[in-house]
């Protein structure tokens, strides 16, 4: 298990290579980027700023030379301080990425929790009304605009009903309340986040689920099962299902990269103070040291989620020996 | 109703036969019209700790026959005619009903053991759960109990081995294993679909002992269905010859080579290989069987017939009784 | 019932072009006259869909605006079949090295969140429907370079390849001419999903103000002018939502009725209870 996890984590060190050189290729290399404040061409940088830019990233040195600099700093966790505030990088995505995970999470979670069920009923329900019905539902699911369902909730939930709050992680009068109250608070908050975040994942999963499971049933060991006299449900939700369930492992690597870098949309649209609404302020104010350390941050939680999931498959699949 | 003496210290019981078949037809709903009749009026009855044997070419209906006992056509499927098991009827019986019968009462053992057992779980999962499906036990005296399932199937170390999960096993292996999956819950009647066909042929020996020794040390009634008429009349008391889901000769090992009367069993008696008979060409049947959906009128192998006569196209000949436990259904019988 | 979803979505689809194709003939008014004295018109017989706050007719609007959702559609995922049918057949054909290299490529880029990838692009490059339409293009092959690997895995095993060769076939020849045509299908129902998907992110990207700027019309930035006034006005916030919503439904319904109707397995019988 160990050796798997080492060889597995030297096996990503190329693909994070990689990540830092797309990185610093896209922000020193593109039209617009990195190399016009050189110029000062660009408004919202002060001539100050750019002298500062010039010292921190070495700009009078060769490409590669700047390269190797950055990484190296890179790896000491030193993403530089922004421009817009002049915080340290680091500790401006380390306030804003609990949020970030909070909101994936949860939603991840929800996806996860709705998402197969659903699927595993659906194809239990295989070509009835009940399984038109929930496919019907999963393509609306993933094909509705999940910002303009946003703004439908919010319209009806916030500004008709007025039950839910608009925006942002906590009331204004957040610190005055009781424990308890505080976490009813963060509760409200998280309701239509969540829920909106949540839908067009739930579904293609509950899609995906549905799909791997009328694949799986078609196995010669179900029938086995069946032959065993097993209930219905024990066969659909023991033995189909932890066989469809590997490659929903998979995809749970997969969305990740989604839930942290699609989040500015939603993140933006609450007002929810994470990494996406970062990364979007950041980007608006050409804030490069924030910009490539939440490219870089971005990046490396991907991969460990990619690697959470082979770790999980690996887990979870006999067949694949540790 | 007549007591019988099926033979000498045999336990006696009131009816020899265990589970009859009657006239059973499966037919699947196709997108067009009626759909296609894949089992088309099959009789069959199995006495109690008897071996029937089930011949027929691949496609014949064997299969469906065999899944269609224990309720598991695959959907859309359509079940008629009657299956009875111990008096009680199959045909209709609730999906309940039938789990509490598969596995308990009739179990069945499929063609290919390298896909039937779950990839995910080990053995021990995969055998405990049926222990406890069926019988109101302790899961601690059900893992002992499928340890000792394994042993009766000759895997050496069962104790170990039953945590290994399925690909760790060889083919010949998993087949015990399935076998031994199926004798769990000591069934009355236990239903051999192919069971050496994807195996090689050193295996295939060793598990056709093992179907007869179990065979003689439980009183178990066996449904053994092959394409493969060596081993059938090797271990089989009686002998069904089955052609485009009918039953078209019923006969016994000791008569088939000699005394058989349909041409289809002639010409699966002639397709065998003998290894003494080098210079002869190996007969075989001409033709295919055929397409379910296209049933030719009449006896449905009078296109392959060599004895066929006029009427063989337009009728289908009955079933002609020779004794208790012989018939065929052919219009010029050999 | 997949036959009749396909149907649906392909009438959907075909609709929704005909119509963007047709704006220029069909619309009542130019999309950007702009007329004060008319804002904020609710839907009547001049206007069916009502008039924004510039008092300009949403109806023609929304019809221009599908032709950026149609163009930025085809065009990226005109870019993705480019870039991903290329890498996925070299990768696939060819093995070894050039497999390596651009499928360790395909990782890497996989992990930079697209669209956070998109929002730095869009960012330096400046937002404009060209830009839109190549960024979304260069940041969706990825999937579809595995798929189109996956198949020339496969089919490169097959007899007529191997004939080809015995032949004497140049390597471009087997790709292009013996291989890629058997390849078509599962190409082309992942481009119709991604046809759903392009628009779907253009319109998000323009409700962000980071797509297709103003004047000029999207269902995303239509959306956006919608929400200033959505007290006043809410009808205007359904017209371009349900737009994207139902051209979005209208492809994704296609793509899944073609891969039923390519995939007979899924319809098959099965050991179910």
């Amino acid at each position: 298990m160990l050796k798997y996890l080492i060889r597995r984590l030297l096996l990503s060190l190329p693909i994070l290579f990689g990540i830092t050189v797309i990185t610093f290729g896209i922000i020193h290399l593109t039209p617009g980027g990195f190399t016009s404040i050189q110029m000062d061409m660009n408004p919202n940088v002060s001539p100050d700023s750019a002298a500062r830019l010039q010292e921190l990233y070495d700009l009078d040195k060769p490409l590669y030379q700047q390269y190797v600099l950055w990484v190296s700093r890179l790896l000491r966790l030193d993403f530089g301080r922004s421009f817009l505030d002049q915080r340290l990088v680091i500790a401006k995505i380390g306030e804003r990425l609990p949020a970030t995970l909070l909101l994936s999470g949860l939603s991840i979670f929800m996806i996860f929790l709705l998402g197969i069920p659903l699927g595993v009923y659906s194809a239990m329900h295989h070509n009835t009304r009940r399984d038109r019905v929930i496919t019907m539902m999963t393509f609306a699911g993933y094909s509705i605009p999940a910002f303009w369902l946003a703004l439908l909730c919010m319209l009806l939930f916030s500004v008709i009903l007025d039950w839910l709050p608009m925006s942002g992680i906590r009331d204004i009068d957040h610190d005055f309340l009781s424990p308890l109250g505080k976490f009813w608070d963060y509760v409200l908050h998280l309701i239509l986040p969540v829920t909106i975040t949540a839908f067009g994942g739930l579904a293609s999963i509950s899609r995906y689920t549905r799909g791997n499971m009328l694949e799986v049933v078609r196995q010669d060991y179900i029938r086995t099962a069946r032959a065993k006299g097993l209930a219905k449900n024990r066969v659909y939700y023991v033995h189909a299902l932890k066989n469809a369930l590997l490659p929903i492992i998979t995809i749970i690597g997969l969305a990740i990269p989604g839930l942290i870098g699609g989040s500015f949309i939603f993140e933006t649209i609450f007002a929810w103070p994470g990494m996406g609404r970062l990364a979007y302020d950041a980007a608006f104010g050409f804030d490069y040291p924030t910009i490539m350390g939440i490219a870089v941050i971005g990046a490396v939680l991907t991969l460990l989620g990619n690697i959470l999931a082979d770790v999980l498959y690996a887990l979870n699949d006999p067949r694949i020996r540790l | 109703m007549p007591w019988t003496h099926a033979y000498p210290g045999a336990i006696i019981v009131p009816d020899s036969s265990i589970l009859s078949v009657k006239d059973l037809v499966v037919a699947f709903p196709g997108v067009s019209g009626e759909g296609v009749q894949v089992v088309r009026g099959c009789s069959f009855s199995i006495g109690r700790g008897k071996t029937l044997g089930i011949v027929g070419e691949s496609g014949c209906g064997k299969s469906i026959t065999a899944l269609s006992i224990l309720g598991l056509v695959p959907i859309p499927g359509i079940i008629q005619g009657s299956i009875k098991y111990q008096g009680q009827e199959l045909v209709g019986l609730e999906e309940k009903e039938c789990e509490k019968l598969r596995g308990a009462e009739i179990s069945i053992v499929f063609q290919d053991p390298s896909t039937a057992l779950n990839p995910v779980f080990n053995l021990e999962q995969q055998l405990v759960e049926t222990i406890l499906r069926h019988k109101n036990i302790g899961s601690r005296e059900a893992c002992d109990m499928a340890i000792e399932s394994l042993k009766q199937v000759d895997i050496p170390d069962p104790q170990k081995r039953i945590k290994d999960y399925p690909h760790q096993l060889s083919g010949g292996m998993k087949q015990r294993v399935l076998i031994a999956m199926a004798l769990l819950c000591d069934p009355s009647c236990l239903i051999l679909d192919e069971p050496t066909t994807a195996l090689d042929v050193t295996v295939q020996a060793q598990i056709l002992d093992l179907i007869e020794l179990i065979q003689r040390s439980k009183n178990m009634s066996i449904i053994l269905i092959s394409h493969d008429l060596g081993i059938i009349s090797e271990i089989s008391d009686e002998i069904a010859i089955m052609y485009a889901g009918r039953i078209v000769e019923t006969t016994c090992p000791s008569e088939i080579i000699n005394s058989h009367r349909h041409p289809y069993t002639k010409g699966l008696i002639e397709s065998i290989p003998k290894i003494d008979s080098k210079k002869k060409k190996l007969k075989t049947i001409s033709g295919f069987p055929p397409d379910p959906q296209e049933m030719p009128s009449g006896c449905p192998f009078h296109p392959r017939c060599t004895r066929r006569l006029e009427k063989c196209v337009k009728l289908m000949p009955p079933k002609t009784l020779v004794n208790d436990n012989m018939s065929y259904a052919c219009w010029n019988p050999v | 019932m997949c036959k009749r979803i396909a149907v649906l979505g392909a009438v959907l689809v075909i609709i929704l072009i005909l119509l963007s194709l047709a704006a220029p003939v069909i619309a009542p008014y130019a999309p950007d006259k702009q007329d004060l004295s008319q804002k904020l018109l609710p839907p009547s017989v001049s206007h069916w869909m009502g008039t924004d706050q510039l008092g300009r007719d949403v109806l023609s609007r929304m019809l221009y605006g599908g032709r950026v959702s149609l163009s930025v559609g085809f065009v990226a995922v005109g870019i993705s079949l480019f870039i991903g049918v290329l890498m996925g057949a070299l990768a696939g054909y060819f093995g070894g090295w050039v497999d390596q290299l651009i499928m360790r490529t395909v990782d890497i880029v996989l992990c930079i969140p697209t669209l956070f990838l998109i929002l730095m692009l869009i960012v330096f490059l400046g937002p404009s429907l060209f830009n839109i339409m190549v960024i979304i293009g260069l940041t969706g092959w990825t999937e579809l370079s595995r798929l189109v690997r996956a198949e020339f895995l496969t089919l490169k095993q097959r007899d007529y390849v191997s004939v080809a060769r015995a032949v004497g076939a140049s390597n471009g020849r087997i790709i292009f001419i013996h291989i890629l045509p058997n390849a078509l299908a599962p190409i082309f129902i992942s481009a119709t999903f991604g046809i759903a998907g392009a628009i779907l992110l253009e319109s998000g990207l323009s409700f962000l103000g980071l797509g297709v700027k103003p004047p000029m019309a999207s269902w995303g930035n239509i959306l956006t002018s919608s929400t200033e006034c959505m007290r006043e006005a809410w009808w205007l916030t359904l017209a371009p939502g349900m737009a994207i919503f139902i051209t979005v439904l209208g492809y994704n319904l296609l793509g899944d009725g073609l891969r039923d109707a390519m995939d007979p397995r899924l319809s098959g019988g099965d050991n179910r209870a």
